[in-house]
């Protein structure tokens, strides 16, 4: 906990950097909310910083854990990113059923009725329910 | 402003409307009885749903929701040990109790008739106290609107018992980042990185999406066991109360729903603070107190009628004052926002129709929440069957769509992922995600009015401590900062 603790803490820290870098141009009515935020994040920031020396001795280590866990959730992760970026290119209802597939048996499902009825209804499901009944929008692509 | 309520009562009873209440309500209980899908998360994940419709239809929906979801809580918690929402964890510990005595059937039908009572209760007190409170708002100019967007912020220590500084970061970081985008006073263009998508700022809908959703989609897809345990779904005794039962319980019913409407008025509160705090008294003043914990009536009533008594409480202040009684009235103000209502006294004027719409469907949203839970709780318990491989997908279409939906651009869906990995994040390492909301929704009125005030008063601040709601919104301010600090000294004290 105290390692991701650090971790977020620097990133915020580099990120109240950045920020206070790129308001340099503002107009100064425009700098000044901004530049309150970014200095009260960075004083927070570093005190979660300082606080994570303080009392962590010891950093406690989930390593067992994180070769179950973080596998499953990057690839979940990026089989999601890959879905959202080809639902413009493929086609909304073609990549959510093609997702659910993959996804589902990423994630362990392997009953074959279970992989093959749960895109299909809910892609069905969704075309009824938002294309027809609700009218809204989706990423239309090379097929449906 | 009883010709309105006429008017809501008859826009209430339109097909249309009353279709989506029903439906509303329905996916509210099974979102609440699903454990690991919250009220927040669902009413952020259909808001966009409802940008197509119209307005009064979507708010009717999104209430009824709200209603739906935080009873469904309660379906889970007694047949499984496992709360649906934070806002049944009290119920679990009388709930579960009757389930291993045999008698589930009871626990859910004494659940559902509280629940009923709490919710039409803080309906009514929503219907009474807004609009007054509405037109008191007119009296708001720009130093009593900085003052009070402040007042509002200061919930975000209240909402962060676990740990001040965690969400104090949150809040800050929530604060800066809505300043991307264009500044409406100087119309200057500021952290826009180059993305056009970007000018008119942070959107609303994919962060709390993002946030709320998609964060705890990749929370379920963590859970290496994704099946949630077997449940006993042959329910066999009688779920209608006895009218001896329901003698019983209803003075705590009554109680707890006072308690609950007023917990939900007080911004930051949440239906889980309207739960406890009521289960509580109701132990306190009980006859019987060793009997709570084991299975008494009492206690489950205690927290349903508290517990979604806080949903209409929790409306007044957003309603009127635009300040979030609770993580889920934040998100809530998502949903007008995306139709175009702004809180304040034109939403009861100008637009009055469509408020007192959504105000009296509430009754009829706790209407079809009795009648469905009692007719229907064999079937919603099959919900807490569903397996975490299958739910979480399926969130994360929803939120896809939704995001996509408002404004056709891809980049929003962009923007919700990375919220979501934020939100993931954030509850790794338990820094709280209302905050954020917060200060999404109140920054950029803080600051606009803030720069507003400044001009009026031409830099001399201390001109707004002549103005006698200034002087009680400061009183409040510090109030709020004190007792928070007390409460949260309070706690720590406890843990050591």
């Amino acid at each position: 906990m105290k390692k991701g603790e650090r971790i977020i803490a620097i990133v915020l820290i580099m990120f109240c950097g950045l920020y206070f870098y790129l308001s340099r141009n503002f107009l100064p009515e425009s700098k000044f909310f901004p530049r309150i935020m970014i200095i009260s994040l960075f004083i927070l920031s570093v005190t979660l910083l300082l606080n994570t020396y303080r009392r962590g001795k010891k950093l406690q280590s989930t390593e067992i854990q994180n070769k179950i866990i973080l596998p499953r959730l990057f690839g979940a992760i990026a089989i999601s990113f890959i879905y959202m970026s080809l639902i413009q290119i493929i086609g909304f209802y073609v990549m959510t059923a093609l997702f659910l597939l993959i996804i589902m048996y990423f994630l362990g499902i392997r009953n074959l009725n279970i992989l093959l009825t749960v895109p299909i209804i809910s892609t069905l499901f969704l075309y009824v329910g938002f294309r027809i009944f609700l009218q809204i929008p989706t990423p239309r692509g090379i097929f449906f | 402003m009883f010709s309105l309520i006429l008017i809501g009562i008859n826009n209430v009873f339109h097909l249309n409307n009353l279709i989506f209440i029903i439906l509303g309500t329905v996916l509210g209980i099974l979102i609440g009885a699903a454990p690991g899908l919250t009220a927040t998360m669902g009413v952020a994940l259909l808001i966009p749903i409802t940008f197509k419709m119209d307005p009064s239809a979507g708010l009717c929906m999104l209430g009824a929701i709200y209603c739906g979801a935080i009873y469904g809580g309660s379906i889970s918690a007694i047949l499984i040990h496992t709360p649906g929402t934070s806002a049944s964890v009290a119920t679990m510990w009388d709930g579960y109790e009757l389930t291993k005595k045999g008698l589930p059937g009871k626990a859910l039908g004494i659940s559902t008739i509280s629940s009923f009572f709490g919710g039409e209760f803080s309906a009514l007190c929503l219907l009474l106290i807004a609009p007054p409170l509405a037109m008191f708002s007119l009296r708001f100019g720009p130093p009593e609107r900085f003052l009070l967007a402040v007042f509002g912020l200061t919930i975000i220590i209240t909402l962060s018992s676990k740990s001040l500084l965690k969400g104090l970061i949150s809040g800050f970081f929530g604060l800066l980042i809505t300043t991307t985008g264009m500044q409406l006073v100087t119309g200057d263009i500021r952290f826009t990185f180059n993305q056009t998508s970007l000018i008119s700022g942070i959107p609303l809908i994919p962060a709390l999406i993002g946030l709320f959703s998609i964060s705890e989609a990749l929370i379920l897809i963590e859970t290496k066991k994704a099946k949630i345990q077997r449940v006993k779904t042959n329910i066999k005794d009688r779920i209608l109360p006895t009218l001896k039962d329901f003698k019983r319980i209803q003075t705590t019913i009554l109680s707890s729903s006072i308690i609950g409407t007023i917990v939900g008025i007080i911004p930051g509160a949440g239906t889980s603070i309207g739960s406890y705090v009521s289960y509580d008294q109701a132990k306190r003043v009980s006859k019987n107190p060793e009997q709570f914990g084991k299975g008494t009536i009492v206690g489950i009533a205690a927290s349903e009628a508290g517990n979604n008594a806080v949903t209409g409480g929790s409306l007044i202040p957003l309603l009127t004052l635009s300040i979030p009684g609770n993580a889920v009235s934040a998100v809530f103000l998502g949903g007008l926002l995306i139709h175009g209502l702004v809180p304040g006294p034109e939403l009861f004027t100008n637009y009055g129709p469509i408020t007192y719409t959504l105000m009296v469907s509430l009754f009829l949203s706790n209407l079809c929440l009795l009648i469905f839970g009692l007719a229907g709780a064999k079937i919603f318990c099959k919900v807490v069957k569903a397996p975490a491989d299958i739910l979480a997908p399926l969130i994360i279409i929803l939120g896809t769509i939704g995001s996509y939906s408002l404004t056709n651009d891809i980049f929003h869906v962009y923007l919700m992922f990375v919220f979501g990995l934020i939100g993931y994040i954030m509850r790794k390492y338990d820094f709280p995600a209302v905050p954020i909301v917060l200060a999404i929704v109140l920054g950029p009125i803080a600051e606009s009015e803030l720069l507003r005030t400044l001009l009026l008063f031409k830099g001399k601040m201390y001109t707004i401590l002549m103005r006698p709601i200034c002087i009680i919104l400061i009183g409040l301010i510090i109030l709020s900062f004190v007792t928070s600090f007390m409460q949260i000294r309070k706690d720590k004290k406890k843990t050591i």
